[in-house]
């Protein structure tokens, strides 16, 4: 269903249901409904200050797109719209609309009743983050390319030595996401018992471009050494999708047990063309080698996912049961002409879930609960295909994930003991996933399980304790720490070791001052994953990689009324993350690797570099309601990020530093010339200072003038 | 596609046009017909406070010990309604069609953490109104309350990449279940994100592992000073898994020496990983994940 056409469907339907209520608010001595309504018709005025010309998109572009065209500054008009209708039992209809420039805008719509409720959205945004990789695609910025690697021709890695685009001048990337859906709820008084249903729509249309960028492999250019440069490329990829979601969700409570069904079928259409990589043949400056011509790029495959979820619940006297079940079957509905010609026509994921969840307060003075919780993705898509994905076939299989099963459960006591009014968590946990894993096999070059990283096993063990304390009103500390530990761990980003902490303390003093601060505390270490050299023992040993994970973050935040008519806060907040670990080289590709002979693949560190980045966000905020017609709102927010991200290895410095500020500003005052009338603006500048890639920096003004007509 | 239209606007009409245009009266005399009598209180408590529900309005469904008050007012009530309270209507089927997401709040983090739905539903009013500062004027109004105890997520907003909370595109609680328990939800880790992001789940015929198992092993959802969300800035975040081979990502193909050269790698071949590797999320022909 496209916006459009929701929207023609919406609209009326919304324009019936106020009808009778907004007539009803006319009829007093029939009904008690009030009806209150705001329409606020706007004007905006932007202005781009700094960053790229015309025809680039700029980084604040990403949240903001205020642009219109090539215009960087412009006016253009916008409405805030909303609607309420109550009566003594509710709000029987709620229309709200709001805009905030041209491609940031949304609106719900909500009638409720004692038998039904009806509750519609929509929202619409522009971003242009594709611009953002394209302003940082190689052939932008210094370093980006290097001719060194193609002198002398180079065959294997002499393509980093130049970027070609195939963009065709574009340099505006931009991506528009629509929302919208509906829900119509069946209430339990419409069926006498506590039976209720809901059937919802939920759906969302995106349009734009991004721009991609691929490696063309070495059997994709032919003839001489300098077809290598051709290799390397990035293009102006549309994009087109559309999304349509239906749920039904049915629930009840017979018989003191809580069920709930919710079955969805959700079709995802990619609607933009299939890119091919023969698209470009033309510029490959006569190296392409047409029998490539029907390779996808980066190709995007219609799917549509079926989920069925059933829980319950049931009290038994101080004890509560929880448990469920869900499948839910992912389809591919469309291939590419090269899974085709291979044979492989099916796609699917399936997804059994299950949890038992209890929780009792049996035993006095102390809360027992337990959980087990499991999950299995099955991968049940066609293989082998001949010519696509084949374990018999050098540089046809990396590995191939058949099953992840994971079986996670624990247990934990809750005490109170009245020392600061306290409550105590002490837990434990265990995950125990288990992975099918299919590597190609050993009797053809390729990538053996014992030159990989990936394992089959993730087994951990975690305990951990939550400490809240309410030691005098109004004060609350909450300390949570948890040490993790891993026999197994499947991929290195999780961890063999780890230690948590989280600590809060928060005030608050007669709901006129509020203070609180945070400290954060995470680090998460591996060492438990092995790189063996060779296979046949042609060369020995090993080597082991060794990741060190620390995240801090820290704050504090105040909330200050001094009198009823002026509200201030201000927060500051660091976070910094801290990341180390071996960068690997081996002397030829794991597919090399030929059993019983001088090829054996070698590995060794080249260096320890560290990621290592701290960031400052600063907000300071007032409201003042300087007179019973005059009101006053400010707002600055400051954020700063500094640091290295991979010190030590010598990429260019536009990506090997992080060094920027986002500073916004905003102002607004609101005056009511008379009960049922009020002039609003407001104005704000965002700055964006990219110390480290100036062509980034810019900033931008916006003015609203709006006049809201209350009724 | 025009007569459905016609169809479910009567139908809507049918369902929704009565009952709104019907006098509520009927409907609230027959609610509160069992329920003692609201003037003991809204005599002396300001009535419009007491306006969000109907059966609200009811106070002493919800202070259960407010009988002793009316009787002698030096007895004060007391003030904090314990979720067990709420949930009593709220997930038990007594007239709400949303129960189903609240049976499980025994056993979500927020109960676990000691929170009560009053902390974040205000009973007699919205806990947040729809009077924010300047500086929230976009923020979802869930988003704006959740806000106000997770500072430290909040913060992670105003990084340079974010997901576009501040901006009023999302919310909390298009990714939250904020009744619910880590323990008590179904599906896979990844089905979270791909919920929105339907683009990047595949199929794949060559997956990446990481992608597969869970998104935030390489994003972090909230906020980052990296480009598209990544916890550790490229090339860091591959290198971590990955090795690379001298003969593919050196200055010569040295494959034939047999041992690790020592030869510079510049920053063209580090700098972003997926600059050549753009299939990150995986490919449908490439088991490089080139394309």
């Amino acid at each position: 269903m496209k916006a459009k056409t929701l929207i023609k469907l919406v609209l009326p339907t919304v324009t019936i249901l106020a009808g009778p209520a907004l007539h009803a608010a006319d009829e007093p001595v029939q009904s008690s409904n009030a009806v209150s309504a705001e329409i606020t018709p706007k004007l905006y005025y932007f202005d781009y200050d700094k960053g790229f010309g015309t025809d680039r998109t700029q980084f604040l572009e990403r949240y903001n797109y205020q642009k219109s065209g090539d215009n960087r500054s412009g006016f253009y008009p916008d409405v805030d719209a909303s609607v309420l209708v109550t009566n003594s039992q509710r709000d029987v209809f709620e229309l709200e609309r709001q805009g905030f420039g041209a491609y940031n805008q949304r609106g719900t719509v909500k009638a409720d009743s004692d038998k039904l409720g009806f509750s519609g959205y929509y929202s619409s945004f522009r971003s242009a983050t594709g611009g953002i990789d394209f302003l940082y695609s190689p052939n932008q910025v210094v370093g980006g390319t290097d001719p060194t690697y193609n002198v002398p021709a180079n065959t294997n890695t002499g393509y980093v030595a130049q970027f070609n685009d195939d963009a065709a001048g574009q340099t505006l990337y931009k991506i528009d996401r629509t929302t919208y859906g509906a829900r119509l709820a069946l209430k339990p008084t419409l069926f006498g018992t506590t039976a209720s249903a809901a059937l919802k729509y939920d759906g969302y249309q995106r349009d734009g471009n991004r721009f991609a960028t691929y490696v063309a492999g070495g059997g994709d250019v032919t003839g001489g050494a300098a077809r290598v440069l051709q290799r390397w490329r990035g293009f102006d990829m549309p994009v087109n999708e559309k999304m349509n979601r239906y749920t039904l969700n049915l629930s009840g409570v017979p018989g003191g047990f809580a069920l709930s069904y919710e079955g969805s079928l959700e079709k995802f259409d990619n609607q933009a063309r299939d890119v091919l990589m023969g698209d470009f043949a033309a510029n490959f400056a006569g190296f392409f080698n047409a029998p490539s011509a029907t390779k996808p790029l980066h190709f995007v495959p219609d799917s549509t996912l079926i989920s069925n979820n059933l829980r319950v619940a049931r009290n038994f006297g101080s004890t509560a049961v929880a448990a469920g079940y869900g499948l839910s079957v992912l389809d591919q509905d469309s291939f590419a002409q090269n899974q085709q010609a291979a044979g492989y026509n099916i796609g699917k994921i399936t997804t059994n879930s299950a949890y038992l969840n209890v929780h009792s307060n049996a035993l006095s003075g102390v809360g027992l609960e337990g959980f087990v919780k499991y999950n299995n993705r099955d991968n049940d898509s066609t293989f082998p295909a001949t010519g696509l994905i084949d374990p018999a076939v050098q540089e046809k299989l990396d590995v191939r994930i058949n099953t992840i099963k994971s079986l996670s459960y624990g247990l934990s006591a809750t005490f109170r003991p009245t020392t600061l009014k306290s409550a105590v968590t002490v837990g434990w946990k265990r995950e125990d996933r288990d992975r099918d894993l299919t590597w190609a096999l050993l009797t053809t070059r390729s990538i053996q399980p014992q030159q990989s990283l990936y394992r089959q096993q993730t087994f951990s063990d975690e305990l951990y304790v939550n400490w809240v304390a309410r030691p005098m009103p109004g004060l609350i500390v909450r300390v949570s720490p948890s040490y993790l530990s891993a026999n197994e761990t499947g991929l290195v980003t999780e961890p063999a070791e780890s230690f948590n902490l989280k600590t809060k303390v928060s005030y608050a003093l007669n709901g006129a001052t509020a203070v609180s601060g945070y400290y954060n505390y995470k680090n998460k270490k591996n060492d438990n994953n092995t790189l063996t050299n060779g296979i046949a023992a042609a060369v020995s040993g090993s080597l082991t990689q060794n990741t060190d994970n620390t995240q801090q973050s820290a704050g504090v935040s105040l909330s200050l009324t001094p009198n009823e008519k002026l509200t201030t806060t201000a927060s500051l907040g660091w976070m910094q993350n801290d990341f180390a670990s071996y960068f690997i080289s081996e002397q030829r590709r794991r597919y090399e690797q030929l059993i019983g002979s001088t090829n054996d693949v070698v590995f060794a560190t080249r260096g320890t570099p560290n990621y290592k980045v701290d960031t400052y966000v600063f907000s300071v905020g007032a409201d003042l309601q300087a007179s019973s017609v005059l009101s006053y709102s400010g707002n600055y927010t400051y954020s700063h990020s500094k640091g290295s991200n991979a010190s030590g290895l010598g990429i260019p410095t536009v990506d090997e530093q992080v060094n920027n500020d986002v500073q916004t500003v905003s102002l607004g005052a609101n005056y009511a010339i008379k009960k049922s009338m009020k002039i609003k603006g407001s104005y704000a500048y965002d700055y964006y200072n990219d110390k480290v890639y100036s062509s980034m920096t810019g900033g931008y003004h916006t003015l609203m003038v709006g006049v809201s007509l209350g009724f | 596609m025009r007569h459905i239209r016609v169809l479910l606007v009567l139908v809507l009409w049918g369902m929704f046009g009565s009952a709104l245009a019907a006098p509520p009266q009927a409907a609230t005399t027959k609610a509160n017909a069992d329920k003692p009598a609201v003037k003991p209180c809204t005599s002396c408590h300001d009535d419009s406070e007491a306006k969000v529900h109907a059966n609200h309005s009811d106070c002493v469904s919800c202070h259960t010990d407010a009988e002793a008050h009316r009787i002698n007012k030096k007895t004060l009530p007391n003030k904090a309604i314990a979720s067990e309270t709420c949930l009593s209507c709220h997930a038990t089927g007594k007239g709400h069609a949303d129960d189903a997401k609240r049976m499980n709040f025994v056993f979500s983090e927020h109960n676990k953490a000691g929170v009560q739905c009053s902390d974040c539903h205000g009973i007699h009013k919205p806990k947040v109104g729809k009077q924010s500062n300047v500086g929230d004027l976009k923020l979802d109004k869930n988003a704006k309350l959740c806000a106000t105890c997770h500072q430290d997520v909040l913060a992670r907003f105003s990084m340079t990449s974010h997901h576009p909370l501040k901006e009023g595109a999302i919310s909390c609680t298009n990714c939250h279940n904020q009744h619910d328990g880590k323990q008590a939800t179904l599906g896979g880790k990844t089905e979270q994100c791909t919920q929105c992001h339907q683009a990047v789940r595949g199929p794949h015929v060559f997956e990446h592992p990481p992608v597969a198992e869970d998104c935030a092993n390489c994003h972090n959802p909230h906020g980052s000073p990296n480009r598209r969300l990544l916890d550790v800035a490229s090339p860091m975040q591959c290198l971590q898994c990955h090795a690379l081979p001298n003969n593919r990502h050196g200055q010569t193909a040295s494959a034939a020496t047999g041992a690790i050269t020592t030869e510079r790698i510049s920053g063209a071949v580090l700098r972003n990983c997926a600059s050549c590797h753009g299939a990150i999320h995986g490919s449908s022909v490439d088991q490089h994940l080139r394309h």
